[in-house]
């Protein structure tokens, strides 16, 4: 029992380390919500921008639901005012998900993150988006350019 | 059947006050407490211990025969549905409903994706749409009215299915309505026997003895008298309890109803 109580101490100061609050991204620290002679009675991980109690996620997670949101104008809560609130809520929706999807491959466990990952920023401002004009425009160039190879055969 | 909580010289001194001295309180398992008290007594004070909610500094608390120091609180707290505003309005703020509610699976404030699985989500929801609040998931606990936040209470201390439902002052600021709502709520949940009950209130129109086996009465920190509701619950005992000429009748639903006499 003993080693039960200290667990659950050990966990949270751990997971201050690799996980960020869901909604601001800020760091979490292990603070005291109440007074108890049990320390794991006591303590919460908390985001002190938010002011709130919070389990967080992990921050690559969180880097990803960030971007998704932000790139994609991601929007759960249609009925909000377009403020830094809804944003915020919109990402802590989207780390929710990618943190059940990310625990369902395996990919985190308790100490976190089980393989290494490398963020590539600029992953989807890579692709292009064809518009039906310059698709039709594009499909000419081609027809043209297979025509001119069989002429020189 | 036996007692499932043992309150042993229980006390608690913060400086040279103790908000509750000496109280000795067996509760048998699945019994119908009412904890009656004027304001300051120390209802909200005790049953936060009871609910592992709070430490003490005096006594004992046993749990079916097991001292609370020796046990995981955590595991206490979860078989406790402690249902408080009065509390839970100190701590919790700008919390998501959903966290705050999946709390009570592991007995802490905050969530603990460990012990989480996708049907207590889906029960979570099932619950949320039952109480007409299945839009508020995502929603801060500041922004809830009192009855919401009361109801959001309820689901937190259900989806952990206690042993014993510890309800502080659960009408306090509900409008009629809602009132009525957590009336048939209690009655239903005392009428289905098959929890044990603490029911803290000031109000006598609350207090029904078809719904309550025993009464405890408490005043500056102490228990006054405990006992069956309707040897505690007259006319002379709450006189002598308030100091004050009182009469007790009984109203047309059965639940009791307090006059003051001229």
């Amino acid at each position: 029992m003993t080693n039960e109580k200290s667990l659950r101490v050990e966990r949270l100061k751990q997971r201050a380390k690799y996980c960020c609050c869901r909604y601001c991204g800020s760091e979490l620290h292990v603070r005291q919500i109440v007074f108890h002679t049990q320390a794991m009675a006591r303590i919460e991980l908390y985001c002190d921008q938010c002011q709130k109690i919070e389990y967080g996620v992990e921050k690559e997670a969180y880097a990803s639901a960030k971007a998704f949101v932000e790139a994609n104008q991601f929007n759960y809560f249609p009925d909000m005012e377009d403020n830094e609130q809804r944003l915020q809520m919109n990402i802590a929706k989207v780390c929710n998900i990618t943190s059940w999807q990310l625990r369902y491959l395996g990919l985190t466990d308790e100490a976190g993150l089980t393989v290494p990952v490398h963020i590539n920023e600029y992953a989807m401002e890579q692709c292009t988006t064809v518009e039906d004009d310059r698709l039709e425009q594009l499909l000419e160039e081609a027809d043209q350019w297979a025509q001119s190879l069989q002429q020189e055969d | 059947m036996g007692a499932i909580i043992t309150a042993r010289g229980l006390g608690c001194q913060s400086g040279d006050r103790f908000l509750l001295k000496n109280v000795n309180w067996e509760i048998e398992e699945k019994s119908r407490w009412i904890i009656l008290g004027m304001n300051g007594s120390g209802k909200t004070t005790l049953l936060s211990m009871l609910a592992g909610y709070q430490d003490f500094t005096h006594g004992q608390i046993l749990y079916r025969d097991t001292d609370y120091r020796g046990l995981n609180i955590l595991e206490v707290r979860k078989k406790m549905g402690f249902i408080s505003n009065s509390y839970f309005d100190r701590i919790y703020q700008n919390e998501s409903v959903m966290d705050l509610i999946l709390s009570g699976l592991s007995g802490t404030f905050g969530l603990e994706e460990e012990n989480i699985s996708s049907a207590h989500v889906r029960k979570l929801k099932r619950l949320l749409e039952r109480v007409g609040l299945q839009d508020r998931m995502d929603a801060s606990y500041s922004w809830l009215s009192k009855g919401e936040r009361q109801n959001i209470l309820i689901l937190r201390a259900l989806l952990a299915q206690p042993e014993v439902m510890v309800l502080d002052e659960p009408m306090t600021g509900l409008d009629v309505v809602s009132k009525h709502k957590m009336k048939r709520f209690v009655k239903g949940m005392a009428e289905d026997g098959q929890q044990t009950i603490l029911y803290v209130t000031h109000h006598f129109e609350e207090i029904s003895p078809d719904l309550f086996d025993y009464c405890l009465l408490m005043r500056h920190g102490q228990v006054y008298q405990s006992g069956l509701v309707e040897d505690v619950i007259n006319s002379e005992v709450i006189s002598h309890f308030l100091q004050k000429s009182v009469t007790i009748d009984r109203m047309h639903d059965g639940y009791y109803q307090l006059l003051f006499q001229k």
